[in-house]
């Protein structure tokens, strides 16, 4: 049970993960110097996607209280870092309302929008260095926090430069894009490895995990000119395999080293509950996202 | 202190943005189906108007929602250890809720001129079924606050025989969520009604026969149908006050003013409480003999027990008097002015859109949602010192974080910005001009 439901949150986490490094990711080259994206390849491209990603943040929440209730009081302790990324969501959001819903072209917007992509993930990461490592989060930051932030930076730009370099036209955007991802696939092993390294004392080492990382970013690197849809879908992978890696290094322990997976459990009349509506509310979910997915490929031949 | 003011900060920034995500889309629907329906392109049209203001709406609501839903773990993280297990399972549920409106909405947004017309209109019944689901889940938590059930509480403190349907499936639940919702629809109604008065207020607009046509056509529906949502929130919000006065007796004693147990008890209406532990009492008010004990149980006999039957400690503020005093009022006022408009469109149209009739309709917009705000100030604040009723007190279920303090200012300064963007938003797109040639021929 205990490893189903850690399952469960980590797979919200990873689709987390994926589908808003394209919305961060976007916001970062919004403001790049090379003008990577525009605010109109961002309005067509993720228009009518980019409001749910932010459902499997809050379902990665649910999971977490209703699964692994006794982990609750302590995360609270993490009050100032989760709301200083609820801060930066908001601002985000101003940012976005502004570029998307008001068309305003003043920058102030954009770097709103930018501060916030940048700002959200860093925080949030926080928590999850914290749940993994229960270190006291210090300032300045420790190594480890900086090959966090590093990868999770680097992640972030690697998953967008492979959406953007599949959907944007054929320009000097997209030489950009490509380059762009390429250091960014660069600087996501380096950082990987570093953090691996920095995290050698609670987590176990866990080299076949890293030689999946390099083998998915080869693949996008390989795949990128002619396959762009497959390098997008090994750019994900990479990233998923990178959060999956640390997670099952991770386990038996949901926060180190104060609780784990069995003793934070919930009952097993909840757990049979959420078991049973997480199917249920995904046959529903499906067919509207294959529906979206097929008027949003149409709109774009 | 700051856990509870962050709280109220961010469900009273919430509410106003969720209530119109719950009756807009409903709306929408209702137009398009009628622009479809009847072939009336007015109705058409205006479907097609509210779309941006769901979907720039949407986003607001979805942040402060997302806000909310790490507040609850952050502010209150025993209450969440203690109640997750047993009435999790509303939150997972509208988890899948948002994400399907938000699916449904894109694909709503991004079809208009893409799927044929029935079909486009059928995307639009997810999107108000799924906003609807989400008031109804949320309110279900709530309901379990105030009565709840689906579990054992063991001498330890702990709980045992754990029953999460039970739990969502909790007493209170379809009275609060009837008598909210229908609350939500009548203020969006009288938002949206609010709007178009405005609009018939400038003159380029009353000179302009499509235009003030528009306008007027809109406003003769959303004032019908409103005066129809304001009997039906009447009779569930008397339903409901029936409900609490056999189940939460304790928060029926302090809104209504009853400090005395016994029969024949008069309705207490306004007044000025004097909120003393060991006698409380209320002046100037309007008394209207037995009517409380008929209204509460339908017998001016009966016994309505007062604040005298009940441990002083678990006395709720005894100011929630207030707050259901004005939502009454108000309440009546969003009766009084569809009905008053209809007689007089009825009559003599031209009084039906005079401005002092304009000018009670725009008033209606925001009384309504400081309705909304009041109704559900009582229902929170009626309940302490309890957020779990009987079982565990707001202090017992607040974290003991210091940094709490330092963000007290901080997202209500957010809020007000998000609130000023948004208005700023609709207001300039709404206030570009639309050809209304084309859509009439």
């Amino acid at each position: 049970m205990p490893l189903i439901a850690y399952s469960i949150l980590l797979a919200f986490i990873v689709l987390y993960a994926v589908l808003s490094s394209i919305e961060f990711g976007a916001a970062l080259f919004l403001v790049s110097p090379w003008k990577m994206v525009e605010r109109d390849r961002i309005e067509r491209y993720m228009g009518p996607v980019w409001e749910f990603t932010n459902v499997f943040l809050i379902f990665a929440l649910v999971c977490t209280a209703m699964f692994f209730p006794r982990a609750v009081p302590l995360l609270a302790q993490l009050y100032a870092v989760v709301s200083t990324a609820l801060v930066f969501f908001v601002v985000r959001v101003i940012g976005i309302l502004g570029i998307l819903y008001k068309r305003s072209a003043h920058g102030a917007f954009r770097a709103l929008f930018a501060i916030g992509s940048a700002g959200a993930p860093l925080s949030l990461s926080s928590v999850y260095l914290y749940a993994i490592s229960g270190q006291q989060l210090a300032w300045p930051p420790q190594p480890l926090a900086v090959a966090l932030w590093c990868a999770v930076l680097s992640a972030i730009v690697f998953i967008a430069a492979s959406f953007f370099v599949h959907f944007a036209p054929k320009s000097a955007q997209r030489a950009a894009l490509e380059t762009t991802h390429t250091f960014a696939g660069a600087a996501l092993l380096l950082s990987a490895a570093f953090f691996s390294a920095a995290a050698s004392t609670f987590l176990r080492p866990d080299f076949g995990g890293f030689l999946l990382l390099t083998f998915f970013v080869a693949c996008a690197f390989l795949w990128r000119p002619q396959k762009p849809l497959p390098a997008l879908l090994a750019s994900a992978a990479a990233v998923a395999t990178l959060i999956i890696s640390i997670a099952v290094r991770h386990a038996p322990y949901l926060l180190y080293p104060t609780l784990t997976l069995d003793t934070a459990l919930t009952s097993p009349e909840s757990f049979r509950a959420m078991l049973t509506m997480i199917p249920v509310g995904l046959i529903v979910s499906i067919p509207a996202v294959a529906l979206l997915w097929k008027l949003f490929a149409g709109a774009q031949k | 202190m700051a856990a509870r003011t962050l709280m109220g900060d961010s469900l009273g920034f919430h509410i106003m943005f969720a209530l119109l995500g719950v009756g807009l889309p409903f709306l929408m629907s209702i137009f398009e189906l009628i622009g479809i329906w009847r072939k009336d392109a007015d109705f058409y049209r205006a479907a097609r108007g509210l779309s941006f203001a769901v979907a720039t709406l949407f986003v607001t609501g979805a942040i402060s929602g997302t806000i909310i839903s790490f507040q609850m773990n952050l502010l209150w993280p025993h209450f969440m250890e203690f109640a997750s297990p047993i009435i999790g399972l509303p939150f997972a549920l509208e988890g899948f809720a948002f994400l399907i409106e938000a699916l449904f909405l894109g694909i709503y947004l991004y079809s208009w001129d893409r799927l044929p017309k029935w079909i486009h209109w059928l995307c639009s019944i997810p999107v108000w079924l799924a906003s609807f689901s989400s008031a109804f889940l949320i309110t279900t938590v709530n309901g379990w606050m105030n009565t709840p059930q689906g579990f054992t509480l063991n001498a330890d403190g702990t709980v045992s025989n754990i029953n999460p349907w039970a739990a969502l499936w909790n007493p209170a639940a379809p009275h609060e969520i009837l008598h909210s919702v229908l609350a939500y629809y009548l203020t969006t109604c009288f938002a949206l009604a609010a709007v178009y008065a405005w609009q018939l207020h400038r003159r380029h607009i009353r000179l302009d026969a499509a235009q003030s046509g528009y306008y007027k056509k809109l406003t003769v529906f959303l004032l019908a149908f409103s005066l129809a949502l304001a009997t039906a929130v009447g009779l569930a919000g008397d339903e409901n006050g029936k409900f609490i006065a056999q189940n939460e007796p304790i928060k029926f004693a302090a809104a209504e003013s009853v400090y005395i147990t016994g029969p024949y008890t008069p309705l207490i209406f306004g007044g000025y409480v004097v909120p003393a532990k060991d006698n409380p009492q209320i002046h100037y008010a309007l008394t209207f003999p037995k009517v409380l004990s008929w209204l509460a149980f339908g017998n001016s006999s009966a016994v309505v027990r007062g604040l005298d039957a009940f441990n002083p400690a678990h006395w709720p503020p005894l100011f929630v008097h207030y707050f259901l005093n004005i939502m009454i009022v108000i309440g009546v006022y969003l009766g009084f002015v569809p009905s008053l408009f209809l007689l007089l469109w009825w009559r003599k149209k031209t009084w039906a859109f005079s401005r002092p009739m304009l000018w009670l309709i725009i008033l209606g917009c925001p009384l309504a949602f400081a309705a909304v705000e009041c109704g559900w100030m009582l229902t929170e604040i009626g309940r302490q010192p309890f957020i779990i009723k009987d079982i565990m007190t707001t202090a017992q279920a607040a974290t003991d974080n210091q940094s709490v303090f330092a963000f007290a200012w901080i997202f209500p300064s957010l809020y007000m910005i998000l609130f000023a963007l948004t208005w700023w938003i609709l207001h300039a797109h709404y206030r570009k001009p639309k050809d209304f040639g084309a859509i009439q021929k």
